[in-house]
């Protein structure tokens, strides 16, 4: 009996595992300035530097900070955030890329990047360019209260903006799962208004319950991180893309009375089980490569491309603009061509104008001569400074 | 006198808290511009429906087959149960290793390898009947097919039978672009971005545009154009990885890289890869495609599942990448060769014909029999897609664009009816609009014939709709309770609202009392 129930929860994990191709998102938020909210600044990395050691890369990572705390000038260790005493490791490295910093950690930010809804010249690596096969996992952490959560020191974003916002994604088909992690106080608060399907939502404290700092660093005076995140690490650093550890496994793991609050996980939108969910789907990239069984022999179509080239080469049709990687190429390319052309005129008009003298037969107008060299040499200085 | 006056100040304190009400009401009003309801409706309902004409095949056969030529196209015609129309045609020039007798189906399929025919999306395709010693229906990459018939194997009805089932299974196809997860999500505008990646062992470089894209790409890139609108850049990366690593000590003279490497690792390394720089503003951004063309210093084998030696292999939501290495002896100059250019546009071709639901090497997946006709096909090995795939996946693609730009305009104005606080301005309605009417257009293009136009349509259709979903200035107002509002309003207007009522109250009620009086008298 055990064996053939072991048979099943293996078949059942190989089919979470194989639970469909997908691309991975990763949303990670804090909330909270200065410099007493340090912590907060520890939280957001931890799980930064978690979700890019399973192989997420940056340009599927959202990272907002609304605190530069690194560069604080009350910091003892500049350039440096610790999650520990110990000083182990520096979570403000090389290789970290903040997206949103400072003042741009914001409610109407946070807002239009779930959404989607940016001014035309934002950038890529700003935007939540997710798909209807993305999984993505959103972590906030700052100071909440009861279904609302504070940004910086002067903002409020309540559950039900959160909740209006996954809607409004869940109609752009903007994702296919979403894991909403928040270390706040009464954290759990802000994840009931939710209401859009296929989210699972893990707040670190119930209502009327806080979450505590862990430990305090002596060196930098402020607590380095919180308790929810310092449990949490101690899984999750162990995680592996190959872990068949679940959510459920994962929201078990901590100890009420170690975190002084009761982490709540809310899984009626989701709907498949949470103990048949890695959680590797959602902080660990796919990554799964699709090989073919067989390549199609690609051929040089070297006719036909001398064909394309020419048709395309007098001036710039709009199937060249596009593979040019410019349009100030493709200008270049036009007023070379046009130069070209105009140089073979000159060069015969001068030619027939210089034979003419030579053989006396006709005679040069010296005027005419004059302004076709002055014309050609401004030609060539003008094709020459360009 | 006192009384009059001070009913005069009452009214008027009551006028401007009216006046004051108003203007509240008004200052927090949420403008909302009309949207398309009906038009979205209608375009739902036409998007349901089959918009494409009837497709055409033209009939001619060679002298022998000539005078059953008119009995074929019948019979050919009630097989397709009369959804394709065949006509009789004269006998035009053909493929001669298609048209002689003595020459088998294969080498008839190779011949057609080598042409290539201008990408035009048309309804119509031509089917030479010609004599010959064996049954075989063979493909051209255009829409040219030859059916070869050995006269009485099978019978004409039979034969009539077959070709149409073979027909059905291959020109007359019905793709599904949402089977499974694609690569990409289909959308009406991608960004192809082509990266060449050195594992820091040696400088790589290469001429794109001449060694890479004219050859191999260029017509396969044209037909796609068809279908959608496809941004080109290209970016050479010095120092990458599949995920091994890139420490000179750790480097054996031929690496190997396996599945779980790549799973573990891959897609970390992409992320030190320059990104895509926006060149253009948008609200909505195509999706980007990458097609990385890996070049080792040292060889490497990329190992699937089952051990067996790959080229090529594409990651859902990033793109293709392909080994660019050949066995012709070292490149000291770290410069893509022609054959290394050829061995990663196959692998980058193979990914997107998979990724488009078409079989990644070959046209048709094996040579079919349809009873006792079989089925060849040649491979487009110049283009990359066949015409009469690309007319298969120019149906397939309308329809999802069509469908999707009713399903975009339906959420948005879902959307801006269940939150009463979204502001609507008038250039989201308008585009909305313009939404619904290319959408139309489309089809109504589609239905006439006019292929080109109805994808161009469609095409504009939906950007516009996903631009007026994505718009910056679509936002609600955050959320502001009911208890928070009367909290602080009411210890506002209360203290001046309750006494003026009451006054005023007071005072109508004395007046009235008074005119009750005189009329007693």
């Amino acid at each position: 009996m055990a064996r053939a129930l072991g048979l099943l929860l293996g078949l059942i994990l190989r089919a979470s595992s194989d639970a469909g191709e997908r691309n991975n998102w990763a949303v990670l938020v804090e909330t909270s300035r200065y410099w007493y909210n340090y912590r907060h600044a520890a939280n957001t990395l931890s799980f930064y530097h978690t979700v890019k050691r399973l192989g997420i890369p940056d340009s599927q990572i959202i990272l907002m900070m609304a605190e530069d705390v690194p560069c604080n000038s009350r910091n003892a260790k500049p350039g440096t955030v610790f999650n520990e005493r110990n000083h182990k490791l520096n979570l403000y490295g090389t290789e970290v890329e903040v997206d949103y910093r400072g003042d741009e950690v914001s409610v109407e930010n946070f807002l239009r990047l779930l959404t989607g809804r940016h001014p035309p010249s934002t950038p890529r690596n700003k935007r939540l360019l997710s798909d209807a096969s993305s999984n993505i996992f959103i972590f906030i952490t700052g100071h909440s209260g009861e279904e609302f959560i504070k940004f910086q020191d002067w903002e409020e974003l309540t559950s039900n903006d959160i909740a209006d916002a996954f809607k409004q994604m869940q109609q752009q088909r903007r994702y296919k799962q979403i894991f909403w992690v928040s270390d706040t106080c009464q954290a759990a608060t802000l994840q009931n208004q939710f209401y859009s399907p296929n989210i699972l939502a893990f707040g670190s404290s119930g209502k009327k319950e806080n979450s505590y700092s862990h430990h305090i660093d002596p060196e930098l005076g402020v607590a380095v991180i919180d308790r929810f995140t310092f449990h949490a690490l101690d899984k999750l650093e162990r995680l592996l893309p190959s872990s068949p550890e679940t959510v459920r496994s994962f929201t078990s793991w901590f100890n009420p009375v170690l975190l002084k609050a009761h982490p709540e996980l809310r899984a009626d939108l989701f709907q498949r089980d949470p103990a048949a969910t890695l959680l590797t789907e959602f902080l660990a990239s796919t990554g799964r490569p699709r090989f073919q069984g067989g390549l199609l022999p690609a051929a040089s179509a070297q006719g036909a491309a001398i064909d394309l080239a020419k048709r395309n080469a007098s001036l710039p049709s709009p199937a060249v603009e596009r593979v040019l990687s410019s349009q100030w190429e493709a200008s270049v390319l036009h007023f070379q061509s046009q130069v070209d052309d105009l140089w073979a005129q000159l060069k015969a008009k001068m030619l027939l104008a210089v034979e003419g003298g030579f053989q006396g037969t006709k005679e040069v107008d010296r005027g005419q001569l004059l302004l076709w060299l002055s014309v050609f040499s401004f030609v060539g200085l003008g094709a020459a400074a360009l | 006198m006192a009384s009059k006056l001070r009913i005069f100040a009452l009214l008027y304190y009551l006028a401007v808290a009216v006046f004051g009400l108003l203007i509240a009401a008004w200052l927090s009003s949420i403008h909302r511009t009309p949207l398309p309801r009906e038009e979205i409706d209608a375009l739902a309902q036409v998007a349901a429906v089959k918009a494409w004409s009837k497709g055409t095949v033209q009939l001619s056969a060679d002298g022998t087959l000539e005078a059953e030529a008119q009995r074929f196209a019948s019979a050919l015609s009630q097989a397709l149960g009369g959804e394709i129309v065949v006509t009789v045609a004269p006998a035009s020039a053909g493929e001669p290793a298609c048209t002689n007798k003595d020459s088998s189906p294969e080498s008839c399929a190779e011949a057609l390898e080598a042409s290539a025919d201008v990408a035009l999306v048309r309804h119509k395709f031509e089917l030479m009947w010609v004599a010959a010693d064996s049954t075989a229906l063979v493909l051209g990459t255009g829409r040219r097919a030859y059916l070869r018939w050995q006269r009485g194997k099978p019978t004409l009805e039979e034969l009539a039978s077959s070709t149409a089932k073979l027909l059905q299974d291959s020109w007359f196809r019905k793709v599904s672009l949402d089977g499974g997860a694609s690569l990409f999500e289909i959308t009406p505008a991608y960004v192809f971005s082509f990266l060449l990646v050195g594992d820091c062992g040696a400088r790589v470089s290469w001429s794109f545009f001449d060694v890479v894209l004219l050859p191999y790409l260029s017509r396969l890139l044209e037909k796609l154009k068809v279908l959608f609108d496809i941004e080109v850049n290209s970016q050479v990366v010095m120092c990458g990885s599949l995920g091994n690593s890139l420490e000179p000590k750790d480097q054996d003279s031929q690496s190997v890289v396996d599945t779980s490497m790549l799973q573990a690792d891959f897609m970390r390394r992409t992320g030190e890869w320059p990104p895509d720089a926006l060149t253009r503003d948008a609200r909505w951004l195509p999706p980007l495609v990458r097609l990385v063309a890996f070049k080792p210093s040292t060889p490497v084998v990329l190992a699937d599942d089952k051990g067996e030696a790959q080229y090529s292999f594409a990651v859902q939501g990033f793109g293709a990448v392909a080994i660019a290495h050949c066995d012709t002896g070292a490149n000291a100059s770290g410069e893509v060769t022609d054959c290394e250019a050829q061995r990663v546009a196959s692998g980058w071709i193979s990914s997107l014909r998979s990724w488009l639901s078409l079989p990644a090497n070959e046209s048709v997946t094996g040579a079919g029999i349809g009873d006792g006709v079989s089925l060849l096909a040649a491979r487009p090995r110049m283009d990359g897609i066949s015409d009469w795939e690309l007319q298969m996946l120019a149906r397939a693609v309308h329809g999802h664009f069509v469908q999707r730009t009713a399903e975009t305009l339906r959420s948005l104005v879902e959307l801006v009816d269940s939150l009463p606080d979204v502001v609507v301005r008038e250039e989201i309605g308008a585009m909305a609009f313009k939404a619904a009417a290319k959408a139309q257009a489309s089809t109504d293009a589609a239905a006439a014939g006019d292929v080109q136009l109805a994808l161009a349509e469609a095409r504009e259709a939906l950007i516009l709709a996903l631009t007026a979903i994505h718009d910056d200035s679509v936002v609600s107002q955050l959320y502001f309770s009911w208890e928070f509002k009367y909290a602080v309003y009411l210890p506002i207007s209360m203290p001046i609202l309750v006494p003026l009522s009451a006054s005023v109250g007071r005072h109508l009620r004395s007046m009235l009392l008074a005119c009750l009086r005189r009329v007693k008298r």
